[in-house]
């Protein structure tokens, strides 16, 4: 059986309305309506063998209504009245008694309807709506019924039907309407484009005066306690506004957020509320608009974000406040989402910055950080990175462009942050820590009402912490760059010092291979390819060495040993160099200078020291002396020639240095580097210092048995 | 080429390569004196008229060949004196002779190439004299 889900089917006892139709509004309502009049109609007699659709085709005066009812009448309209009426085995009489009944006692039921063909450009006004009205006119062009609404309202209403008209959407709005005699009553109408028919607006009307007034003059009816619980457990803050501006319901959560003192809410006037809270935005003007906007269109709904000059962030919802159809008022309701658009805020800084600094360009990069970082910390950030030899922060910058540069206080020096104040403005100083040594710092300053929280001073030492780990970073890869070109120059140079022997190797044995070589010459020549081929031999133990030590493995094999024999020796060794240089050499050992050693590493000391000494001896004598007291051995190597100069008195031990240009000097400067190493690995020390009347004395100084 | 001056000065700080290049200059024909640095080779050639070709290295400890070939030039008795320079790198034509050098010759140097610079300056008994240098006789690199 077809439940035609209606007013009048409720009415008439059906109670299955859940499984109906979802059009229990207006629809259901005008049917009821419709049917009244029907009644009253009936006195002059219905045939109620008909359908109900041609029942009510036949009678003007319920035509407006239902063709707004046009979907309903299409499933129960070809019933005849009187079947629909026996279905439910009820009396029609007794129905429309009901309805009648029904329809007094109950206020939603529009109380008129009126029909506007916008092709036409005529509005058609139900009967009951005229009576409402009390106006005479039926139909006619629009104008001649807007003339009864309100002066103040007109310009709104005419606008919101232009719309309605142009848009063809559905809408609901509440006006002043002027009775002739001068009464004005409020109405709500409900505007809904017509199905299947276009360009028609079909609207429905209700008289909300007596309601209107009732709710505004009774809080203590609205409210219950109940309610007010409720109010007061939301995270929102809500406050309710009524049709005139006055407040009717706020909860604490509202007066804490916006700092509302009680004064201004027992005002519970809207105005003096709205001129508090304006001074507490960004922007004041743009809030004021929307307020306006929404007053004016009591039905629309709003979402928006307030931003506060203290920073704090507002969601704001605002929704019409009905009761059943009338718009009564409006509710506000906000949330603070500060931090929520902090943490937001924060997050996508970090990333940026952490962004940044990989970048190869460090400076650019804190400057960027700096300045990107003031909204979050503050009126002026600074960093400084210690070993920038500028006494002023490395990057800073100030909202007002005046310059920062901080005062750093003890405690982040010694590697803790610390927040402090001064000359009203409040501090916080990171230090920036690589492998627990403090490199630099980060400071931050704000005035004093906005001093930093905990929070904000984890965001500074999380950001401190990326920042210190780029400043080793790019300081890694600088020394990585540093050694491989360091590297690469000694490969070019290893391969320019080869040409030296490869010359004298390939023009000895081409003269080898003549005819006309005498003997004399070829022994020259053979003992000249002996020398090359110890030199070349040596070249290659060097390089040899050095790979092993940066691999670390090295051997050594202790035993012991005399130092001053094995200096006898290597000068023995280098006779015939000393003899081609002219460097007369003079040894000088105080008895057995023993020591527990492998005797091939002294030996190159000595020798590397020796061959140094020959290359810039510049001829002049050498004299080698050596030493021991207290379980310490002194060995001191010292010439007359070029001598080292002072900057360079470090840099001659590392591998592949040049104390002198390399447009003098071949030779790759390994065995200084060589002796430093054999050294260190005994614990001793070696220095070069320069000699009076000109030249450098080595100085070698080794434990004579380190396990002791 | 000079007339009379039929010595070549060979200077070089590295002993293996003097004791080569005269021993091949020697079984040429050509008579050498031999200079293991600046100062040596200034004075050698101040000291004596028979000098006909230096060949200097560049490459050396204290005095480096470029500040000797400087002197040379400066010096209006020496300045004739033509200055082959031996070197570990290539340097450009432009740069050579900008310097001052008249030749240019790059380790390893072999016999053949030694010698064909060096006729170009001195008699070579045996050894019809080289034409002068063309543009492209450095073509080597």
């Amino acid at each position: 059986m077809q439940c035609w889900c209606t007013e009048v089917a409720w009415y008439a006892g059906c109670t299955d309305r859940d499984s109906c139709a979802p059009s229990v509004d207006g629809a259901g309502r005008g049917v009821a309506r419709a049917l009244l009049v029907l009644a009253s109609v009936s006195k002059v007699g219905i045939d109620p063998s008909r359908p109900i659709a041609e029942i009510v085709r036949d009678h003007e005066e319920t035509q407006i209504v239902f063709q707004r009812l046009g979907l309903l009448l299409a499933e129960v309209g070809d019933v005849p009245l009187e079947t629909a009426v026996a279905e439910r085995g009820l009396d029609l009489a007794q129905v429309v008694r009901d309805i009648e009944n029904a329809i007094e006692e109950s206020t939603p039921f529009a109380h008129g309807a009126f029909e506007w063909d916008i092709r036409r450009n005529v509005v058609r006004v139900s009967p009951a709506l005229t009576a409402v009205i009390r106006m005479h006119e039926q139909s006619g062009p629009p104008a001649r019924f807007l003339a009864h609404i309100h002066p103040e309202d007109r310009p709104r209403v005419e606008q919101a039907f232009q719309n309605a008209a142009h848009g063809l959407y559905p809408m609901s709005l509440e006006y002043r309407v002027l009775r002739p005699d001068g009464t004005p009553r409020i109405f709500a109408s409900r505007v809904e484009p017509l199905e299947g028919e276009v360009p028609v607006l079909i609207g429905m009307v209700w008289d909300i005066t007596e309601q209107h007034t009732e709710i505004r003059t009774a809080d203590a009816i609205i409210e219950t306690p109940l309610l007010r619980s409720t109010l007061e457990s939301t995270a929102d803050g809500i406050l309710v506004i009524d049709r005139s501006g006055n407040i009717t319901m706020y909860n604490q959560r509202f007066l804490s957020m916006w700092h509302i003192p009680d004064e201004i809410v027992a005002k519970r006037a809207d105005e003096a509320l709205l001129s508090y809270v304006l001074d507490q935005l960004r922007e004041p003007a743009q809030f004021l608009a929307n307020v306006h906007e929404l007053y004016a269109n009591p039905e629309r709904e709003s979402f928006d974000v307030l931003r506060f000059q203290d920073g704090r962030v507002f969601e704001r919802y605002s929704r019409p406040q009905r009761v059943e159809f009338a718009i009564v008022g409006r509710v506000w309701s906000f949330r603070d989402v500060t931090e929520r658009e902090r943490l937001l805020s924060q997050a996508s800084f970090m990333l940026d910055a952490s962004r940044l600094l990989i970048s190869l360009d460090l400076r650019s990069a804190l400057d960027a950080i700096a300045e990107a970082a003031i909204p979050f910390l503050g009126d002026a950030c600074a960093i400084d990175v210690f070993s920038d030899p500028d006494p002023h922060p490395t990057v800073s910058h100030t909202i007002d462009g005046l310059p920062f540069a901080p005062v750093l206080p003890a405690d982040v020096l010694a590697g803790r942050s610390a927040s402090y104040e001064a000359e009203r403005t409040s501090f916080v100083a990171v230090p920036l820590i690589v492998q627990g040594e403090v490199i630099g710092a980060l400071v931050a300053a704000a005035p004093l009402r906005r001093r930093h929280t905990r929070a904000q001073i984890e965001f500074l030492e999380r950001l401190a912490a990326r920042i210190a780990l780029a400043i080793e970073n790019a300081r890694l890869l600088r020394e990585a760059q540093d050694a491989v070109r360091a590297r690469d120059e000694s490969l070019s140079i290893a391969a320019h010092e080869l040409r030296g022997p490869l010359s004298a190797i390939q023009l000895a044995v081409q003269t080898l291979q003549r005819q006309d070589v005498t003997e004399a010459m070829q022994a020259r020549m053979l003992a000249l390819l002996a020398r090359e081929d110890r030199r070349l031999a040596r070249f290659a133990d060097d390089i040899m060495d050095i790979t092993r030590i940066r691999a670390g493995v090295l051997r050594f094999v202790d035993e012991d040993v005399d130092l001053g024999a094995i200096i006898r020796e290597a000068v023995g060794r280098l006779a015939l160099e000393i003899e081609r240089t002219g460097s007369k050499v003079s040894i000088e050992a105080m008895g057995p200078i023993i020591g527990r050693w492998d005797p091939l590493r002294i030996d190159q000391i000595v020798t590397n020291l020796l061959q140094n000494a020959l290359k810039f001896g510049l001829g002049k004598p050498i004299e080698v002396r050596a030493s021991a007291s207290a379980g310490w051995v002194t060995l001191t190597v010292s010439d007359r020639g070029l001598g080292v100069p002072p900057a360079q008195r470090e840099q001659i031990f590392k591998p592949f240095a040049r104390a002198v240009l390399v447009r003098h000097y071949g030779g790759l400067g390994l065995g200084l580097f060589i002796v430093r190493t054999i050294v260190n690995r005994y614990g001793g020390t070696v220095e070069v210092e320069p000699r009076e009347g000109g030249g450098s004395t080595f100085v070698v100084r080794l434990a004579q048995d380190r396990s002791q | 080429m000079m007339e009379h001056r039929n010595v070549v000065l060979v200077v070089d700080d590295d002993p293996d390569i003097l004791d080569v290049v005269e021993v091949v200059l020697e079984l040429q024909g050509v008579p050498s004196i031999c200079a293991s640095d600046g100062q040596a080779a200034l004075a050698a050639l101040r000291s004596s008229n028979e000098i006909g070709l230096v060949l200097l290295d560049l490459m050396m400890p204290g005095m480096s060949g470029s500040e000797v070939l400087a002197e040379i030039k400066r010096e209006p008795g020496l300045s004739g004196v033509p200055v082959v320079l031996i070197s570990g790198n290539y340097h450009t034509e432009q740069n050579v002779k900008t310097m001052g050098a008249d030749e240019h010759l790059v380790k390893p140097v072999d016999v053949a190439e030694l010698m064909g610079v060096v006729s170009r300056f001195v008699a070579v008994p045996g050894r019809p004299p080289e034409p002068p240098a063309t543009p492209d006789a450095h073509k080597r690199h």
